[in-house]
C-alpha cells in the first residue's frame, strides 16, 4: 500500500457515503441507490463520481472487488477500509460534539 | 516427496496453467509452494484428487483477497507478490474472483510489448525502403566478399565476430519472445474478458438496436427523417459537443448513433426532448463501467475500441432534474484534467519533433548552394509549420475545456 489510512482522512462526503454504505458487499448501482436512501435523497451520486472513487479506493485496498454468483462485481470493505471508516466515524463524532457546544454557545448570544 | 516443475510463462495464461495444476492434482501431485523468481512450482506427491485451482492477481495484495474469508468455498494454498493461489472447495461458490486486475496487467504488458514490435517493424521496413530506394536509384547494389583463405583475422576480430553473433543471437531470441508474449497474451485475455463478463455484456456497448442497414439510412435520408452532421476534431472541446447535442435534442433532432470512429451524429427528426449528454474518458473500461452506467439510467451512443481515445458518449433523458454523470466538483475536474494531459502527452512531444525538424531543415539551407534548392526543401518546413500550429491548436482546445471545467460550478 503506498498510502497510510491516515492520509486518506479527511474523506470528501462522497467517499464517506460509498464506504458508509458498504456495510454489506453491494454492487455500484447498489451503493447509489442505498445513499439516497440513507440521506433521504439529499446525495445523489452520479455513476461517473461513483465508478472513479470506487477505482480509486481499490487502488489503495480500502474496498475489494470481485464477482457473485451472477458475475455482476461487487464491492465489499477490507479490514484497511473498516479501519479507515471507524477513524473517520470518531473524527466526525468530535465535529459533531464540538459543533453542538459551539452552536449552543452562540444561541445564548441571541 | 516433493517435485519440481519449471513452467516459465505460467502468468500469461492462467487459465491454462489453472487447468495445468488441476491435472497434475488429479494425478497425485498437490501444489505447495510457488517461486514467482525461478518460476517453479513445488508440489508433494499424494492421493489422487479431484481439485479446481483459481489463480488470480490483485495489484499491491499481500496475502489473499476478502471474499474467500467464510472457508466454504475456497482454501488458501499460497501466494506471491500480487498474485494468489487457492483451491475451489464448493461447486456453486457466492463469490468468484474478478480478473480485471489481471487482465488490465496483461494489457499493460502486451502494450508495451506491442510498441516495441511496431518500432522494431518500422526499423526493419525503413532499412528494406533504404535498398530499394538505392537499388532503383543507382541501378543495383552489390555486396563484395573477399575470399577468406586470403586475410588473416586477429584474435580481437574473431572475438568480436562470436561477440557480434551473440549478441545478435540473443536479440533474436528476444524478439522471438516478444511476438510469442504478445500474441499468446492476446488469446489469454480474450478468454479472460469472457471470464469477466467483458465479452458477455460488451454487446451492448455497441448500440445494434440503432444501427440501420445503409439502404434504410438512404431512404430515412430521402424523406427528410434523418439527418447526418459531421463535426471535425470535436475531441478537443467535449462540453462543447455536449451542448450541441442538447440543443439539438431541444430543436427535435434525437440523437440516434455515431459513426465508428466518432467524428458523424446520426439524427432523427422527433419530438423535443430534454437531454443531458456526456463525453467521458476511461482507459479502465470494464464490464462493471458499463454496467453502472446502464443501470444508473445512462444510455451508450458511442464508445471507442482503442485504449488511447477511451472515449464514450452517454446520454440520459430526463423531465425536471438534469442527471448528474459527476455528482461533485473534484471528480469532475480530475476527469478533464485527466482528459486534458492524454492529449497533451501526445501532442507535445510531437510539437517538439516537429519544431526540431524545422530547425534541421532551416539550418539545411544555410549550407545549401542557392542553385539547387528544390521545392520539396522549401515546402517541408511549411508543411511542418502548419502541422504545429495545427497541434497547438489542440492542445489551447483542450487546455480551455478543463479551465471552463475547472471554473463552472457543478
Amino acid at each position: 500500500m503506498a498510502k497510510s489510512i491516515e492520509s486518506l482522512i479527511p474523506l470528501s462526503e462522497t467517499a464517506y457515503y460509498i464506504l458508509l454504505s458498504l456495510n454489506v458487499p453491494r454492487h455500484g448501482y447498489g451503493i447509489i441507490k442505498y445513499v439516497e436512501k440513507l440521506t433521504g435523497s439529499r446525495i445523489k451520486l452520479g455513476s461517473g463520481t461513483v465508478y472513479t472513487t470506487l477505482g480509486k479506493m481499490s487502488k489503495v485496498k480500502v474496498i475489494s472487488v470481485y464477482q457473485d454468483r451472477d458475475r455482476k462485481t461487487v464491492y465489499e470493505l477490507t479490514v484497511e477500509g473498516s479501519k479507515l471508516l471507524e477513524l473517520e466515524i470518531n473524527r466526525i463524532k468530535i465535529v459533531y460534539k464540538d459543533t453542538l457546544y459551539q452552536e449552543g454557545l452562540f444561541n445564548e448570544q441571541k | 516427496m516433493s517435485k519440481n516443475k519449471f513452467r516459465p510463462f505460467w502468468s500469461y495464461d492462467v487459465l491454462k496453467t489453472q487447468d495445468w495444476l488441476n491435472d497434475l492434482s488429479f494425478k497425485g501431485y498437490k501444489l505447495i509452494k510457488v517461486n514467482p523468481v525461478l518460476r517453479i512450482f513445488q508440489f508433494n506427491k499424494s492421493e489422487s484428487e479431484n481439485k479446481k485451482h483459481i489463480i488470480n492477481y490483485d495489484k499491491g495484495l499481500d496475502g489473499y483477497p476478502i471474499y474467500i474469508k467464510d472457508g466454504n468455498d475456497y482454501t488458501e494454498i499460497c501466494y506471491t507478490k500480487n498474485f494468489y493461489f487457492l483451491e475451489q472447495i464448493s461447486d456453486e461458490p457466492n463469490s468468484v474472483p474478478s480478473y480485471n486486475d489481471l487482465v488490465s496487467r496483461n494489457r499493460k504488458i502486451k502494450y508495451i510489448v506491442g510498441q516495441m514490435l511496431l518500432f522494431q517493424i518500422m526499423l526493419y521496413s525503413f532499412f528494406i525502403l533504404i535498398v530499394i530506394i538505392f537499388t532503383l536509384g543507382i541501378g543495383s547494389v552489390t555486396v563484395e566478399s573477399i575470399p577468406s583463405n586470403e586475410v588473416e583475422y586477429t584474435t580481437i576480430e574473431i572475438m568480436s565476430a562470436i561477440a557480434f553473433i551473440l549478441v545478435n543471437f540473443g536479440y533474436f531470441i528476444i524478439q522471438i519472445w516478444m511476438i510469442y508474449s504478445f500474441f499468446r497474451l492476446r488469446v489469454s485475455n480474450r478468454k479472460l474478458e469472457v471470464f469477466c463478463g467483458d465479452g458477455i455484456d460488451m454487446s451492448f456497448t455497441i448500440p445494434k438496436d440503432t444501427i440501420l442497414t445503409k439502404e434504410e439510412i438512404r431512404k430515412l435520408r430521402k424523406e427528410k427523417k434523418l439527418i447526418k452532421k459531421t463535426k471535425v476534431a470535436w475531441f478537443y472541446s467535449p462540453d462543447k459537443i455536449e451542448d450541441w447535442l442538447e440543443q439539438m435534442e431541444l430543436k427535435g433532432f434525437n440523437l440516434i448513433r455515431m459513426s465508428k470512429i466518432g467524428n458523424s451524429f446520426y439524427f432523427k427528426t422527433g419530438l423535443p426532448r430534454n437531454v443531458k449528454y456526456h463525453v467521458d474518458f476511461q482507459t479502465k473500461k470494464g464490464a462493471n463501467y458499463f454496467s453502472l452506467n446502464k443501470e444508473s439510467g445512462w444510455k451508450l451512443y458511442f464508445t471507442s475500441y482503442s485504449r488511447f481515445m477511451a472515449i464514450s458518449v452517454w446520454g440520459q433523458e430526463y423531465t425536471e432534474l438534469v442527471p448528474k454523470y459527476y455528482s461533485d466538483h473534484e471528480t469532475k475536474v480530475k476527469h478533464a484534467k485527466k482528459y486534458m494531459w492524454t492529449y497533451l502527452a501526445v501532442f507535445l512531444p510531437a510539437i517538439l519533433f516537429v519544431v526540431l525538424s524545422i530547425g534541421m531543415s532551416i539550418t539545411l539551407f544555410a549550407y545549401a548552394n542557392f542553385e539547387n534548392i528544390s521545392t520539396w526543401m522549401i515546402l517541408s518546413p511549411l508543411i511542418m509549420l502548419v502541422l504545429v500550429v495545427e497541434l497547438l491548436f489542440f492542445c489551447f482546445k483542450v487546455i480551455r475545456y478543463y479551465s471552463r471545467v475547472k471554473a463552472t460550478e457543478l
